[in-house]
């Protein structure tokens, strides 16, 4: 690959470098230090969020260790045996169903795949996409994506939650109990 | 050590000590990269504001952590570059279908063969980099604002993106090109 050495590329290198640069603002300072200010009112919060350079030696890192590992083994010692009942390794199968004939892919993406990650569904003969899910009980926000750039909200959802952005998210309610459920 | 590391350095020891002042100086003294770097790299004009200012609230509550491996501008830029990240992956999830066509018919202002500077004012030039940058993935758009609009080497640039400079350098010729290729869609040739 070549570095810089045609004229279109000295060119394109000589806009970026000459590009206009944001304008000096004494307003965005005062903004900067009003929010910094806002932050460190009250007490508690100047203590948790105050920069600091704490000092340490070995002997300091030796008494906090010791103190750690005392107040782990006095809790593992009162912590009570707390049996887990029925409810918490219960999951619920949840299907998910668009009827998207004319896409070429769909997927989906939530709360449950930290919105990141998506699952993709698989097309169904009759036209519909697919996929299932096992998830706990809970709350969970999720839209479809289709061919890669298209978020959609699911048709056939009864609940939605603003997204912050102008758009609506769909609200899926994974009740406590196991058996089916489908969404979409 | 030049006078004006020295003067940073006792910011940054101010700073901790509580002395917004000090940190006043440093937000003075970087305001305008940041700013910069992030309206290049948000290629939102509304949005340019409160993202940097997100970026040194930031660094003042982290400054602690500020270590001199790195200088503290390089520091500073990485922050900002997390809260871009952040924000387009925010803004990219909720995006709906763009029809990009439509926005390049917009911009199509004369024979591309006359070159920009017979046929567009610096404005125009501008607005036409901004929205080819738009074009560019994120992290190709990282690397052209870094290296060619910034003007880091590749060191920073390695420092910043947490690669070795030879990569740096590569993905900056790499998205060079990339960047090039789209201007000429745009109808304009560099």
């Amino acid at each position: 690959m070549n570095e810089g050495t045609s004229e279109g590329d000295r060119r394109l290198e000589a806009w970026l470098a000459d590009a206009p640069r944001v304008a000096p603002s004494a307003a965005f300072r005062a903004q900067v230090m009003g929010a910094l200010a806002r932050r460190r009112a009250g007490p508690v919060r100047h203590f948790l969020f105050s920069p600091r350079i704490l000092k340490w030696n070995f002997a300091g890192l030796a008494g906090a260790f010791a103190v750690a590992l005392l107040a782990v083994g006095i809790a593992w010692t009162l912590q009570p045996s707390v049996d887990p009942g029925p409810d918490a390794a219960r999951v619920v199968k949840v299907r998910f169903v668009l009827d998207r004939p004319g896409a070429s892919a769909v997927s989906l993406a939530g709360d449950f795949t930290g919105w990141k990650t998506r699952v993709a569904l698989e097309r169904q003969a009759d036209g519909t996409w697919q996929a299932e899910l096992r998830l706990a009980p809970g709350e969970y926000e999720y839209a479809f994506v289709v061919d890669d750039d298209q978020w959609i909200q699911d048709p056939s959802a009864t609940r939605f939650r603003n997204d912050g952005f102008g758009g609506r998210n769909a609200v899926l309610l994974v009740p406590g109990v196991n058996g089916d459920r489908n969404a979409g | 050590m030049d006078r004006s590391a020295q003067e940073e350095n006792e910011w940054i020891e101010r700073s901790l000590q509580g002395d917004q002042q000090a940190y006043a100086c440093l937000v003075q003294r970087y305001e305008r990269m940041v700013r910069s770097v992030v309206r290049r790299l948000i290629v939102s004009d509304a949005e340019v504001d409160d993202l940097a200012q997100a970026a040194f609230v930031t660094a003042y509550e982290n400054l602690a952590h500020y270590g001199a491996a790195a200088r503290f501008s390089t520091w500073l830029c990485q922050i900002a570059l997390n809260k871009c990240r952040d924000w387009l992956r925010a803004r990219d999830r909720h995006r709906t279908n763009i029809d990009e066509d439509a926005d390049i018919e917009q911009m199509e202002i004369g024979d591309p063969s006359d070159g920009p500077e017979f046929r567009a004012e610096w404005g125009e030039v501008d607005s036409m980099l901004q929205q080819a940058l738009g074009q560019l993935r994120a992290g190709d758009r990282e690397v052209i604002v870094l290296k060619y609009v910034e003007g880091h080497d590749y060191e920073t640039i390695a420092q910043m993106l947490g690669c070795s400079a030879d990569a740096a350098k590569l993905r900056s010729l790499r998205a060079r090109d990339m960047l090039k290729r789209i201007l000429v869609r745009m109808g304009v040739k560099p």
